[in-house]
């Protein structure tokens, strides 16, 4: 059985000390995605959307992205 | 056309199909059965057996009509591609091949009771032609529903 991608969009936002209200705004989504991004309800991401957090956030993909076996 | 003036039409249209059933089950069936059974005094006896028949082959298209309702309020919602659409869409189609399945069986049964005619048996043939016809067009809309159903929550899903 396959594992989930997880996006620890919470640790980034702790280290650049930004809010959820302003990564959205930054990004370009509504918060009602953004929060479907970190429940782990998002069944696909756009290449742009990755690249517009982590220009938001200054972080690499990997920064985000964590692989969890279930 | 606008989706809220599509499902006020299609409401119109159920409504429509309704009052025709009504007027068919409750006036034109019972009184084409009256003239035959006065015309024909010693098939008198059949009258209630196949009138109650006859309304009983109503209740899935009742049914059916309210399922279209249920489809044509979610339309008007924005919400015409969802499982519950897809599911509404299956329902109807088992409940028309399920008619006219038992609106032919009971036929045969009639028949062997020598309370029917071959011919009429045959002439049957066109309402039950009409009603498999309806469940094929129902499953394949349904089909298409759950597969739109299945895009839309992907593209709603995607980030």
């Amino acid at each position: 059985m396959e594992g989930e991608i997880i996006f620890n969009i919470d640790v980034m936002l702790a280290k650049r000390k930004m809010s959820v209200t302003q990564l959205a705004e930054k990004v370009g989504i509504t918060l009602a995605n953004m929060s479907i991004l970190k429940t782990g309800k998002a069944k696909a991401v756009k290449v742009t959307t990755l690249a517009k957090l982590c220009e938001a956030l200054d972080c690499q993909p990997g920064d985000l992205l964590e692989y969890r076996k279930t | 056309m606008k989706q809220k003036s599509l499902a006020r039409w299609l409401k119109a249209a159920i409504v429509g199909v309704g009052l025709c059933l009504a007027v068919v089950y409750l006036l034109v069936i019972p009184d084409f059965g009256k003239s035959i059974a006065a015309a024909n005094p010693e098939f008198a006896f059949c009258y209630w057996p196949w009138l109650i028949f006859l309304w009983c082959t109503a209740l899935p298209c009742v049914a059916a009509l309210i399922l279209g309702w249920t489809v044509a309020g979610r339309i008007g919602k924005d919400r015409s591609f969802c499982m519950e659409n897809a599911r509404a869409l299956r329902t109807v189609a088992y409940l028309a091949a399920g008619d006219a399945a038992f609106f032919f069986l009971g036929n045969v049964v009639f028949l062997l009771l020598n309370m029917n005619h071959p011919g009429i048996v045959l002439l049957s043939l066109v309402p039950e032609f009409a009603g498999a016809c309806i469940a094929i067009a129902a499953a394949a809309l349904s089909h298409l529903v759950r597969k739109a159903a299945e895009l839309q929550e992907q593209s709603d899903y995607t980030i």
